[in-house]
């Protein structure tokens, strides 16, 4: 029994991971994070999810705030998000989110509250090794909901101090647990849309934020010959085959972005697919770095199957991994996160595809 | 952690039901059930009941009968108070201070829109309005009414309403008070003012019930209209439990002000004595006759605000953020904002409002748990968290 600070969002993942750590006694704190003061009133930061959470809060007895996180989430993921765009990179916000605000800023003020542990309600498990004593990072359970990849940058020292209690269950057990505790989340939908632009396009949002738009250029094709114009490379994503304004002929897809002269490549699906791919700002969940040659399997954004990889180079700070079967469209600015079997080894953001 | 461990410190934002308020209030929640707008039996009881509270909000703040209007609470009073008199004249100027309560500040930028022009009167760094400046912007025959609330309930600044009554009369501008949070804590003339918004909650009545005194001969335009209740200025039946249960806990309040001035305050300096001793504290509200007894805002340098008030909680003492948004997170205070406070430090300010109950053992109490959780924030804080510079561009 132990002192633990739950993340809730007022969704039905954080409300029975809440409810499953009061079960076995501990002493639990619901903190709901303000991410977002903008003018958004849906996504995570709606009134609704907060009153939704301190609803579910009073239910299973717990005391719980509303903290203010809308400073170091500015800085950390909402500008990064849209200076990526801007750069020709496609951001992902919820692992940076993860990394930077969750188990840090968060982690900090639960620290300050004296709690021991930090709880959220991710689909992955925290498992301890029996013969070494070292915590892993695994995959959920349940591979369908699997959430593990967005967890890849939490402090490693932290991992002994997080505890993710949905981790070994399924979405419908999840949401059984809620109907059995009278939870009065148990049949709330779930959010799919980055918080904070909920109900805009990411370009409209990027635009609205910077007050400016990514270079406008040209797309051509692999021979460079010029297809159509384009209003900003903020509008486009490595792998992108629709909105290319450029709708004869055989299906193409963004191969990559220019950011200095605003030029979009597209190419047959094949030209997306790239051999290996370079990481930086790497972050490890092992007590010592993957050796070169070590085979692996790397997992480059959110809905992906991880593929059979072998790490070419490796240091703190970053990797380059080779897929002899291919990566399909390798994105610069999403996590490049790196396997052993269910195992979270470590990963990186995605610096440039090889 | 059992109620009786608890240490209220939130009294700005709300008082318990004084017990003699609810036993007035019991027969009109249940048997004597009737409109008071009925003729028979019931209904007289009821209208007897209404107007014999008339009676003692009348005595108990030194105004005529015909002068009290009853409302749902202080933001509606306000609302009737400052669109109740745009409604009934052409539209001019209003000037208020940036340091109201956002039930003042927002029907004004209301009134902006339907072509009122509202200027803002500067204070000084303790809240206190600057008379001359006010003086100065009256010159203007084009400024009509003024609101100026008589104490802040942030950081419990009362204004020198006789001064400002005064300068008002001189430019014959009809001059409104939100009262809220000075009625009960400190003496209040009502004279002073032409209208005057009160909240029964605040002093131990019922929430959800007020009033605005307004001076014979203040011409106002009713928001709610439909029977003829209140006059014809606020029409819907009335909350009878409530106003009675108003009257019974203004009467009480006005009949204990001085003692309630001496024990809060005694109490106040007791806790601020205490929480003087740790560094980095900032005190935001002032601690003479200028201010009200019972508050006192603080900051503490790298604490911020959401994580002391969680901490206290946890500890069994309740108090508040100058602010909160919508969903309950601590906001920097607008009032700290407009006189020349940094958001920064702003966002670590902590309300104490004392209540009647207080006593120097619960301000002893609650200054060791403070002063705990203080030095525990910024232990915890004090170790960073390794600096993430993003790697934007690294």
């Amino acid at each position: 029994m132990a002192r633990v600070v739950v993340a809730m969002s007022g969704g039905v993942d954080s409300s029975v991971a809440a409810a499953l750590l009061v079960r076995d006694g501990h002493e639990v704190i619901g903190v709901a994070m303000r991410l977002w003061a903008g003018p958004s009133e849906s996504g995570c930061c709606s009134l609704d999810d907060f009153l939704d959470a301190r609803r579910v809060a009073n239910r299973i007895g717990i005391p719980f705030y509303v903290m203010d996180f809308s400073v170091p989430f500015e800085r950390h993921v909402v500008r990064p998000f849209v200076e990526e765009y801007l750069s020709g990179r496609t951001p992902n916000p919820c692992a940076l989110c993860n990394q930077f605000v969750k188990f840090d800023a968060l982690w900090q003020r639960a620290r300050s509250l004296g709690a021991e542990y930090l709880a959220t309600g991710h689909y992955a498990r925290v498992v301890r090794d029996m013969e070494t004593g070292a915590v892993q990072l695994r995959a959920a359970t349940y591979g369908a909901k699997d959430q593990s990849y967005f967890l890849f940058g939490i402090p490693c020292g932290l991992l002994e101090r997080l505890l993710l209690p949905v981790g070994d269950k399924t979405k419908e057990e999840v949401r059984e647990l809620a109907r059995e505790w009278d939870l009065p989340v148990a049949e709330k939908p779930e959010s799919q849309e980055v918080c904070f632009v909920a109900g805009k396009s990411y370009a409209q949002f990027v635009e609205e934020y910077s007050g400016r738009a990514g270079r406008a250029g040209v797309i051509v094709d692999e021979s460079g010959r010029v297809l159509a114009s384009h209003k900003g490379i903020h509008r486009f994503t490595v792998g992108q085959r629709r909105g290319l304004g450029i709708g004869v002929g055989s299906p193409r897809y963004v191969v990559s972005l220019e950011s200095d002269t605003g030029t979009v490549r597209v190419g047959p699906k094949a030209a997306t697919v790239a051999r290996g791919l370079r990481a930086r700002n790497a972050n490890w969940l092992v007590p010592a770095l993957p050796e070169p040659g070590q085979p692996l399997s790397v997992k480059i954004r959110s809905r992906f199957q991880p593929v059979p990889a072998v790490v070419e180079s490796v240091s703190q700070k970053d990797f380059v991994v080779r897929a002899p079967r291919g990566l399909q469209a390798v994105t610069p600015g999403q996590a490049a996160v790196l396997y052993d079997g269910d195992r979270v080894v470590g990963g990186g953001w995605i610096d440039v595809a090889l | 952690m059992h109620d009786r461990d608890i240490i209220y410190l939130d009294a700005n934002a709300t008082t318990p039901l004084r017990s003699e308020a609810l036993a007035a209030m019991m027969p009109f929640l249940h048997a004597a059930y009737g409109n008071p707008s009925s003729v028979h039996r019931l209904g007289s009881a009821a209208r007897v009941a209404i107007e014999d509270a008339r009676a003692v909000v009348v005595r108990a703040l030194g105004a005529e009968r015909s002068e009290v209007v009853f409302t749902s609470g202080g933001t509606e009073a306000n609302h009737l108070a400052l669109l109740g008199l745009a409604f009934s004249r052409a539209p001019a100027v209003i000037v208020t201070t940036p340091i109201e309560h956002s039930s003042v500040l927002r029907p004004l930028e209301f009134l902006r829109q339907l072509g009122w022009e509202i200027r803002y009167a500067r204070v000084f760094a303790d809240g206190t309005l600057d008379l001359e400046q006010f003086e100065e912007l009256l010159r203007d025959d084009r400024v009509r009414v003024a609101s100026i609330g008589w104490a802040n309930n942030e950081i419990g600044t009362i204004q020198p309403m006789a001064e400002i009554s005064r300068i008002c009369r001189v430019r014959q501008v009809v001059l409104h008070s939100d009262a809220v949070q000075a009625v009960g804590k400190i003496p209040v003339d009502p004279a002073l003012a032409d209208l005057l918004s009160i909240s029964a909650h605040k002093f131990g009545g019922p929430k959800g019930v007020g009033c605005v005194v307004v001076r014979k001969g203040v011409e106002l335009a009713p928001l709610l209209r439909g029977g003829s209740q209140e006059r014809g200025l606020r029409a819907g039946t009335e909350n009878v439990a409530g106003i009675v249960g108003m009257a019974r806990a203004l009467a009480l309040a006005t009949r204990e002000v001085d003692a309630f001035v001496q024990s809060t305050r005694r109490c106040r300096d007791r806790l601020w004595a205490q929480l003087a001793e740790v560094p980095g504290v900032r005190r935001f509200s002032g601690l003479g006759d200028q201010s009200l007894p019972n508050t006192l805002m603080v900051a503490f340098e790298g604490v911020n605000a959401d994580a002391l008030i969680a901490a206290l909680d946890l500890s069994g003492v309740c108090v508040s953020a100058g602010s909160a948004c919508a969903a309950g997170a601590a906001e920097p205070s607008h009032v700290l904002l407009a006189t020349g406070v940094p958001a920064d430090l702003a966002r670590n300010a902590v309300r104490f409002s004392l209540g009647r109950d207080i006593s120097e053992a619960l301000i002893d109490a609650a200054a060791e748990r403070v002063v705990r959780a203080v030095h525990r924030l910024r232990d915890e804080v004090g170790q960073p968290a390794t600096e993430h510079e993003t790697w934007l561009g690294s």
